[in-house]
């Protein structure tokens, strides 16, 4: 089995776009959540948002080179070509590389435009605006990835909710590890929308003020947006050409609860078998695990879950922390934002702060990192995505080192 | 090149289509050639020139799944609930409830209508005016969810949106975590049900067969010109094959290796089929059926018949070639699965089905192909699987006798 480093990595979110801004933002604790602008946030109970606001799309593509480009492609394409430029990749013509992108839904905008138009005209399909019906396959995202960049291994789209990221993840480190491609793009992405704003609330899932993951007081999530994208090679292609390594994928877990669509397993027994499943193919023993980036949603049932499986399988002896307490859960592109912040732990040796953490909940009996974040030597990092259908999806990621034992 | 000594069998077949349910009056019904193309009636279709599709008879549906009184079970969720469980009971499986199986399913669209009427009722009504149960299943994922949680499945679950190829990269992905011992059970399905603003979006797309006066214009007519939409739920049961030994499974195939590609030449076709034949570590000459993607669509059939004249050469005039959306329509998420059903059926049963249901005086575009008609006895070792999608994504998959 080939060894699969990240190469590369492109950041689109709610604390800052483009990795370093990114990354200050995570390490200084900055809270990207505010009062939404995107929608109308009236009729609901809540009105926070984690938003992107600095997203200046001529700055990374070409637009003019798209057809009928939504926000959610161009937040994609943004991410791609930064971690293109990041990862110094060339693309020959008869390249092996693949894109691998997610997020809960197909073009939330396209979708529900095409939604209100036919109700207005009582489906008069025909009058329906071409930026509309072009833009409504799920897998438009990567299809349009794939065409800018020339990219020819594949164009692959896997809607596994908020659990995107690491699914994806994991499966790009099996194309490459099997050898079928020698770097792939693996990532999410996701828009502020009135689906999920809307559902959330209606589910009374959202928190009014801010996002308090595992803390006694928390309320709920806060919904955010962005694009998360990491490159993903061949060890020997990047050592070859002479690449940056921020660190080495060394295995995945992907579990399902079998339980209920929608809440996770009362005991996180889904959670807890992914992490083991994650653990023995990386090769790691719980103990050498240095920081788990949680999914911590901040919202009641889902932290006392994870913490409790978390607790289950590394006692309280792991610093964990949730980077959704600064950004919001930026569902489709939450847990691929996740992994970069992951790789940034174990390449640069600082882990990011659980924020807003005030009082501990006793039934989230873990190692809280609160507030500040710690310099701290780490070789290997787990992140945990957790997604509505009882989808649970583990990462382990680890410091590159060129012999591994 | 896979070079794992984990071997995947299929063991189970399972579908829910209008020309049947379960996979013995399916075969029937598809070697007879059975047309079940219906004029739409569950919308207006009045705006095109397009008007039928393969669509499934309520009845058959309300057979199987009329114990399901909930009303967030889908038309998708019950297509493929129906299909994988006629697949469990065809493989025979003993004790499948709250086992680590795996669940792939090939579902482009998730429950369209479902995500449709909660975003019309949040807009028009507000947040009051929606049920919060309708929220999951709004989510693509949810089919899929729910295979897993009906039958507790603890398996890895996972949705592919692809696009028409999503079905057999679904089967390559499984395939694959079988062969690295990281499962040893997966019911891989493809869904695809009709529904209105999808079909719509086909039509202004140019996508649809228009030029069809008595009801459908053969996929490879001179004059043909896009394709017809069909619903079905398609499932296979991909085993370790030391797992189908131990419980003495019936094995219908070998999963030998896949391909994929991306791209719309015919370059881009040849890679994801020249990629499977390697990863199965055959030659072209080893193939003895191929199961076609084309499904009317003048520019992916043309760039499938001309990829497989250059990687075939002379052994093309020897190949049995099937073209199933010919009477099964084109099922999108479906069609990959559907197509390696056909494919296990072919190797398992030694009929290899007629190129199609229609006989075609000239068809223009299966220049070079051995047209053949008629369902006829041949033993078959090995069979390529073609799956394109329109918008560039490429699958292949070849399956041999175990």
């Amino acid at each position: 089995m080939r060894r699969v480093v990240i190469t590369g990595m492109g950041v689109v979110s709610p604390v800052g776009t483009g990795k370093e801004k990114f990354w200050n933002a995570l390490i200084n604790g900055k809270d990207g959540v505010q009062k939404c602008k995107k929608l109308d946030t009236t009729p609901y109970r809540t009105h926070m948002a984690g938003e992107v606001d600095d997203f200046e799309v001529e700055k990374y593509i070409d637009i003019k080179r798209l057809k009928y480009p939504t926000l959610t492609t161009q937040y994609a394409l943004a991410a791609v070509k930064m971690a293109l430029d990041d990862a110094g990749l060339e693309i020959r013509e008869d390249n092996k590389i693949g894109i691998i992108l997610g997020a809960s839904m197909a073009d939330t905008k396209a979708t529900g435009d095409g939604v209100m138009h036919w109700f207005k005209t009582s489906n008069r399909y025909s009058t329906t605006p071409s930026k509309i019906y072009e833009n409504l396959h799920a897998n438009m995202h990567a299809l349009r990835v794939a065409e800018y960049f020339g990219f020819k291994l594949c164009a692959t789209t896997l809607p596994a909710a908020c659990a995107v990221g690491n699914t994806a993840i994991a499966y790009a480190f099996d194309l490459i590890r099997s050898g079928s491609g020698e770097a792939v793009f693996a990532g999410g992405h996701d828009l502020v929308n009135a689906f999920v704003y809307g559902g959330f609330n209606k589910i009374k899932s959202m928190a009014p003020d801010c996002c308090r993951p595992f803390d006694k007081n928390r309320k709920g999530l806060i919904v955010g947006e962005g694009a998360g994208v990491m490159l993903l090679e061949d060890m020997g292609f990047a050592l070859k050409r002479k690449a940056r390594i921020y660190g080495e994928v060394l295995g995945y877990g992907l579990t399902a609860d079998g339980y209920s669509a929608a809440i996770p397993h009362p005991h996180g027994e889904g959670l807890i078998q992914a992490t083991k499943l994650a653990l023995n193919m990386a090769g790691v023993h719980p103990r050498d695990v240095g920081y788990i980036n949680a999914h911590g949603t901040a919202t009641i049932q889902n932290d006392r879950i994870e913490a409790r499986a978390i607790h289950a399988v590394y006692g309280k002896k792991v610093w964990v922390s949730s980077i959704k307490s600064m950004m919001g859960h930026c569902m489709g592109a939450a847990s691929a934002l996740e992994a970069c912040a992951s790789a940034l732990v174990v390449e640069r040796g600082i882990i990011p702060a659980n924020i807003n953490y005030t009082h501990p909940d006793p039934e989230c009996d873990i190692k809280i990192l609160a507030n500040t974040a710690i310099k701290k030597n780490v070789d290997i990092v787990v992140s945990n995505s957790l997604a509505f259908g009882g989808n649970n999806a583990v990462i382990v990621l680890a410091k590159f080192r060129k012999k591994r034992v | 090149m896979n070079q794992s000594k984990t071997r995947v069998v299929l063991t189970g077949l399972g579908v829910c289509s209008p020309l049947g349910i379960g996979i013995t009056p399916y075969w029937n019904n598809f070697l007879s050639g059975v047309n079940v193309l219906k004029r739409i009636k569950s919308f207006s279709t009045a705006e095109f020139e397009c008007k039928h599709a393969f669509q499934m008879n309520e009845r058959d549906l309300m057979n199987n799944t009329g114990h399901i009184t909930s009303h967030y079970v889908s038309r998708p969720n019950r297509l493929l609930l129906v299909s994988v469980k006629s697949a469990l009971t065809d493989a025979r499986i003993k004790d499948y409830i709250g086992r680590e199986v795996a669940v792939f399913t090939a579902l482009p669209y998730g429950n369209w209508d479902f995500g449709a009427d909660f975003y019309r009722k949040l807009m028009v009504s507000g947040p009051d005016g929606v049920d919060p149960m309708a929220f999951p299943p709004t989510l693509i994922n949810y089919s899929s969810s729910y295979i897993s949680t009906s039958y507790q499945f603890k398996g890895p679950n996972i949705t592919f949106a692809s696009g028409i190829h999503a079905g057999i990269e679904a089967v390559n992905f499984a395939a694959r975590l079988i062969r690295q011992g990281y499962i040893t059970q997966a019911v891989v399905s493809g869904v695809n049900v009709l529904v209105g603003d999808v079909w719509a979006m086909w039509a202004l797309r140019n996508k649809l067969q228009v030029s069809l006066k008595r009801g459908s214009v053969g996929i490879f007519d001179a004059q043909r010109d896009g394709f017809l939409l069909g619903e079905n739920a398609s499932t296979l049961v991909l085993e370790d094959a030391g797992v189908a030994k131990r419980r003495k499974a019936r094995v219908y195939a070998e999963v030998l290796g896949g391909g994929l590609s991306f791209g719309k030449s015919q370059q881009d076709y040849c890679r994801s089929m020249g990629t499977a034949l390697y990863n199965s570590r055959l030659f072209y000459k080893d193939i003895d059926v191929c199961v076609l993607n084309s499904n009317g669509l003048k520019s992916v059939d043309s760039a499938e018949i001309s990829a497989l004249q250059a990687l075939l050469k002379e052994r093309i005039s020897q190949i049995e070639f099937v073209a199933p959306k010919e009477n099964n329509g084109e099922c999108e998420g479906a069609s990959g699965v559907l197509q390696a059903l056909i494919g296990a059926k072919c190797i398992s049963s030694k009929i290899v089905p007629s190129f199609s249901s229609r006989q075609y005086k000239h068809p223009r575009l299966a220049d070079g192909l051995a047209v053949r008609y008629g369902a006829r006895r041949k033993t078959v070792q090995n069979v390529l699987i073609n799956s394109f999608d329109v918008d560039g994504g490429n699958a292949a998959l070849v399956l041999g006798k175990f």
